[in-house]
């Protein structure tokens, strides 16, 4: 479904991401491990172009859905954004309007690709953060994202990403502004959402127990370059770059 | 809720008083006797028992928190005295400057909210691009000149060279065209660079990118969400302007020659009028003070984290 070909992301002439080839099955989860400063972050935001300032795809493609990213207009990649392709941040607080209501955003997210009633975006809003679990979906809708803790925020904006039925979602470090108890809840929930939406998952993160319990498939990230990539087993338990070899064994043993 | 608003209007009756005495001792231990000063428009040099009459008829023999009291009776009665230089009532004199002031200084903030927000919105939506190099390098070059200097030139070109208006003070509305467009000009350009710092600013926020992943087109992120996150310190900064006009525009409002706030204020000062200046010291507190929790009050409307977090220490 997605289909990363040779991609070179660079930052004004510095070469962040080098010849990065990898690929996302519907319903799979995809999971890339990396320290900070190793251009995952990077990778997944050049999925959807919102790369910071100075930064661009200098090379390569992005294959998705028979679409050739890469290439896209601006208008068009609009309507591909939050649609067919959704994304969750690290820190939701920030990532989200900090003017608007949970409502509005809701409203907002579903009104810029497709018309519909103030009304239903709230129902619509309202029966996706049941299904999450979160409770007194009345009362969040009608806060502000400073008003929510850090692990409701985050259910809070997985429940945006899901609104338009998106085929693939995101990740960029989903569960590591949360505490751990809250971590563990993070991941079960997007599990959850895997297997009743059928949407596959492109998670990033520098913590490889998240990436173990969660992945199909893995992807090691170091300095630029997808080291490693393959099976979660086959990963975890016969890697072939040294530094996955290392990555692994920091891993701190906690019994899940 | 209504415990705050009772502290401040305490906090604002009291800064009000403070800057009446305030203003009324610095008139008073200024030098020059007005008594004196008004005899002396006749032409003739006074003699001392004619100015000792005057200084009585004018109630200066009196001690200093006598005088300051009667005067601030008169005030709470809209009685600011009678100017020691026309012999007209101060209120009356700030009242026929006011409207011209007024327009003035309503005229210049709407323009140049209207001319600067969609440039700097263009020049950060086309960061580096041609448009925004020549926006910077021209507002910088306004934004450096004094603004008398632009209204010569203004006035050189448009009413000695082109004939479109006269350099005395046209009649109605025409008389403002050019003050207005000279104020405009130079605070524009400074509301201009302003902004684009604003702007880019929350245009770099995490919210931002948060928005273009939903599929917001990056026009309606800039034009709707950056803006509205920006109203606070744009607000504030306009205000201020306001507050700044309507107080007078004094050098812009003297080389135009319209009789404004700024106007009056010049000539009191020049001729000793302590009523009027006494009167124009209020006038600038008043605004100050009103236009400020007039802000104060737009941040909460704007902002919810502003408006819960006061709820919070109630």
């Amino acid at each position: 479904m997605l289909k990363i070909h040779n991609l070179e992301v660079c930052y004004d002439k510095h070469i962040t991401v080098q010849n990065v080839n990898l690929s996302v099955q519907a319903g799979e989860i995809v999971g890339i491990v990396g320290e900070s400063g190793s251009g995952k972050s990077t990778l997944v935001r050049s999925v959807v172009d919102i790369l910071p300032k100075g930064g661009c795809v200098t090379n390569g493609c992005i294959h998705f859905c028979g679409k050739e990213l890469t290439t896209l207009k601006d208008k068009q990649m609009n309507a591909v954004r939050g649609k067919d392709i959704a994304m969750i941040f690290q820190h939701p607080q920030l990532t989200m309007e900090p003017l608007m209501t949970i409502d509005q955003a809701f409203y907002e997210c579903i009104h810029v690709h497709r018309k519909c009633e103030r009304r239903e975006a709230r129902e619509i809003g309202k029966s996706l953060m049941t299904d999450l679990g979160l409770e007194k979906p009345d009362r969040i809708l009608n806060s502000y994202p400073f008003e929510l803790s850090g692990g409701m925020a985050q259910r809070v904006a997985v429940a945006l990403a899901l609104v338009n039925g998106p085929k693939l979602v995101l990740a960029d470090e989903p569960t590591s502004a949360l505490d751990v108890t809250v971590q563990r809840k993070m991941i079960d929930l997007l599990l959850r959402v895997r297997d009743k939406t059928g949407c596959a998952l492109l998670l990033v993160s520098h913590n490889f127990g998240v990436i173990a319990k969660m992945a199909d498939r893995v992807g090691v990230m170091y300095r630029g370059k997808l080291v490693e990539w393959g099976l979660k087993e086959e990963v975890l338990y016969r890697p072939q770059h040294g530094y996955t070899d290392r990555l692994i064994r920091a891993i701190p043993k906690i019994q899940w | 809720m209504s415990n705050i608003f009772i502290k401040r209007t305490i906090a604002l009756i009291a800064t009000l008083l403070a800057i009446t005495f305030l203003t009324f001792v610095v008139s008073y231990l200024s030098p020059g006797d007005p008594a004196e000063i008004k005899l002396s428009k006749t032409g003739m040099p006074p003699s001392p028992e004619v100015i000792e009459e005057t200084r009585k008829a004018m109630g200066l023999d009196r001690p200093l928190p006598v005088q300051y009291f009667s005067w601030l009776k008169g005030i709470l009665k809209g009685d600011m005295g009678v100017s020691h230089r026309t012999g007209q009532n101060v209120s009356a004199v700030l009242g026929k400057a006011f409207p011209k002031t007024l327009t003035i200084a309503l005229s210049t903030v709407l323009l140049t909210t209207l001319i600067a927000i969609p440039i700097a919105l263009l020049c950060v939506r086309y960061t580096d691009s041609l448009f925004d190099r020549v926006i910077q390098s021209t507002t910088y070059m306004f934004v450096s000149m004094p603004s008398f200097i632009v209204g010569l030139v203004l006035l050189y070109v448009l009413a000695v060279r082109l004939h479109w208006f006269s350099v005395t003070p046209g009649q109605g509305l025409k008389g403002y065209v050019m003050p207005v467009s000279v104020l405009v000009l130079s605070m524009s350009s400074w509301y201009i660079r302003q902004m684009r710092t604003i702007f880019s600013n929350q245009w770099s926020m995490d919210y931002v990118a948060g928005l273009i992943a939903k599929g917001i087109s990056k026009r309606r992120v800039l034009h709707r969400h950056v803006l509205k996150n920006s109203l606070v310190p744009i607000i504030t900064l306009l205000g201020n302007s306001f507050a700044t006009l309507m107080v007078g525009a004094t050098i812009v409002e003297n080389i135009f020659s319209v009789p404004g706030i700024g106007h009056v204020a010049i000539e009191a000062v020049l001729n000793r009028d302590y009523p009027v200046i006494q009167g124009f010291v209020l006038w600038t507190a008043i605004i100050y003070i009103l236009i400020n929790f007039l802000i104060d009050r737009t941040y909460s409307v704007i902002d919810p984290r502003i408006r819960l977090r006061k709820g919070e220490t109630l």
